[in-house]
């Protein structure tokens, strides 16, 4: 289990979070949401100890994660959004880095390979950013990490390669592991992330599983509004709206209209899922 | 698994440090084409103007390549960790902080000298096998030991040894400066070096000044040093210069680096991947 205890931090003089109290437990696919600067990238860092924190704690199963003690990083592995890899074959990379990974699970990573159709035997310099972050991908899902990090993984990614990629991310999921996608891209994760965790102005406004959301709040389109709805927004025809749910069916969830509900009144839509449920 | 320093991990970094370092083979052939020219150049010249050629003439290029080649080395060896596409992936690379720190010690300094070695041996073979068929000469084959050896010391091996280990024992220097700064570490490195000597010699001139002008009523500071320097020449007249080497640059040497890699890897514990919010 992952955890943050009050964790502050700031940037320079800018305060980006304060005190801010975060959990992350074993067999989730988080989804971490928010507007560019919200201060996404700055928590994946702190959480995988490449960024220490002014006050507080971060915890990864006891590790103080800022010691980046070996034993929490065989357990981690972090995909940045920007990344280099070195000029060599696929093969070679996985020879020389899969043996830091004690669980490393090759029969995983080729077939993760195969379905991104990377080849292995050309050096990896030449592969354009899109295949990198796919051969990247490939290799950190097979690490079999108790915890995977990923910022904006869909970044760079054609169409079909978004499909695979949720597709490998759900086959890679163990009880055991946490995954936690950080996006702007709302529409890429969706139905692969639950719970899902929005952060704005460096605070956790959204923190909530997909079946709280769905058992509490309607999601749909109306020509009319009758002054009921939580959260309305113009599209061509009518509206799209967000709305307690009152029939107790469970409705999809459009995750981008969620986020946009939840940035401009996240306490109308907290107090919405509040009633009933357990935080 | 011990947490600090694990034999098996240490190997798995040394292979990956040095089989994905592609700048490497680079700086081989840099080394070795420089070598080459310049080999066929001065054999060019003498057979040309007909000036006496010493054969072994490029090979004391071989100091300015290892200490300043080395530094420059030195400087690049922590770059990943200040690179904002490499530094995440070192930085959660399963392995101590200990461990990544030991590997970039061993490879700017034992390694450099070890590659550069071979770079001006493999650099006199080519240029030899260039220059031979041409001018029925070439260039002797690159020996350390036999291009660094002083008569006056006892072994030969000890007199080329003194040159790897002040470089040695100089590098970490430019470790702490590839650590620290983000951009040109090895000119911030050799400005802040010379900042500091510059300041400590001020300092200490000025002591020195101020103590002789206070002119003590027996002259204690003159005695101190008359002392220092009969020392020095009695041990250097006693025919052991190998352990006078010894005690004035070995000892404090090891005391110098020592200081100096503690601070790097403290430096290294501290450091964080900045840029992006």
């Amino acid at each position: 289990m992952l955890i943050m205890e009050n964790v502050s931090f700031r940037y320079n003089k800018k305060e980006l979070f304060k005190e801010l109290v975060l959990e992350l437990k074993p067999g989730n696919i988080y989804g971490l949401l928010g507007k560019n600067g919200a201060g996404k990238t700055t928590l994946l860092k702190i959480m995988g100890g490449l960024l220490f924190s002014e006050t507080g704690k971060c915890t990864f199963n006891d590790f103080d994660v800022t010691k980046r003690d070996p034993q929490f990083l065989e357990d981690l592995f972090f995909l940045p959004e920007e990344f280099f890899l070195p000029p060599v074959k696929g093969s070679v990379f996985l020879n020389l880095r899969s043996p830091f990974y004690p669980n490393f699970d090759h029969k995983a990573f080729n077939y993760y390979i195969d379905e991104f159709d990377i080849p292995l035997e050309k050096s990896l310099n030449t592969l354009s950013f899109g295949q990198k972050k796919k051969f990247l991908l490939s290799f950190g899902l097979a690490t079999s990490t108790k915890i995977m990090i990923m910022d904006e993984p869909t970044n760079g990614l054609d169409i079909p390669s978004k499909t695979t990629l949720r597709k490998i991310i759900a086959k890679s999921m163990t009880e055991d592991r946490i995954i936690l996608i950080s996006t702007h891209q709302v529409k890429d994760v969706e139905n692969l992330i639950d719970p899902v965790i929005m952060l704005d102005d460096g605070k956790v406004i959204f923190n909530w599983d997909i079946n709280s959301i769905s058992s509490k709040l309607k999601m749909g389109s109306v020509s009319k509004l009758n002054g009921n709805e939580l959260f309305t927004q113009e599209v061509m025809g009518g509206y799209e709206v967000v709305t307690v749910n009152e029939d107790k069916e469970d409705y999809a969830l459009n995750l981008e209209l969620l986020f946009n509900a939840v940035t401009s009144n996240s306490k109308n839509i907290n107090d919405a899922i509040k009633v009933g449920s357990y935080e | 698994m011990n947490k600090y320093f694990n034999t098996k991990r240490f190997g798995f970094l040394i292979k990956e440090e040095v089989l994905t370092n592609y700048k490497m083979g680079i700086y081989f052939i840099t080394i070795v084409g420089i070598y080459t020219v310049l080999a066929i150049l001065s054999f060019t010249v003498s057979s040309l103007t007909d000036a006496a050629i010493n054969r072994n003439s490029i090979n004391y290029m071989f100091p300015g390549f290892l200490f300043i080649g080395g530094y420059i080395f030195s400087s690049l060896i922590f770059s990943d960790i200040n690179d904002k596409f490499k530094s995440s992936l070192w930085f959660s690379l399963p392995a101590s902080t200990l461990e990544k720190y030991v590997v970039g010690v061993l490879l700017s300094g034992l390694g450099y000298i070890i590659f550069l070695n071979i770079a001006f041996l493999v650099g006199s073979l080519v240029s030899n096998a260039l220059t031979q068929p041409i001018f029925k000469d070439g260039m002797e084959l690159f020996n350390p030991v036999k291009l660094f050896s002083i008569d006056e010391l006892d072994s030969s091996f000890f007199s080329a040894s003194i040159i790897f280990l002040v470089y040695i024992f100089t590098h970490s220097v430019f470790i702490i400066g590839s650590i620290v700064f983000k951009k040109a570490a090895f000119i911030k490195t050799a400005l802040a070096s010379s900042i500091v000597s510059i300041a400590y010699s001020i300092i200490f001139g000025f002591l020195g000044y101020y103590i002789g002008k206070l002119g003590l009523a027996d002259h204690w500071d003159i005695r101190v040093l008359m002392s220092v320097e009969r020392y020095f020449e009695e041990l250097f007249n006693s025919g052991n210069l190998v352990s006078f080497l010894y005690r004035i640059f070995i000892i404090p040497g090891i005391i110098f680096t020592l200081f100096f890699n503690v601070v790097g890897y403290i430096k290294l514990t501290e450091k964080e991947v900045k840029g992006g919010i």
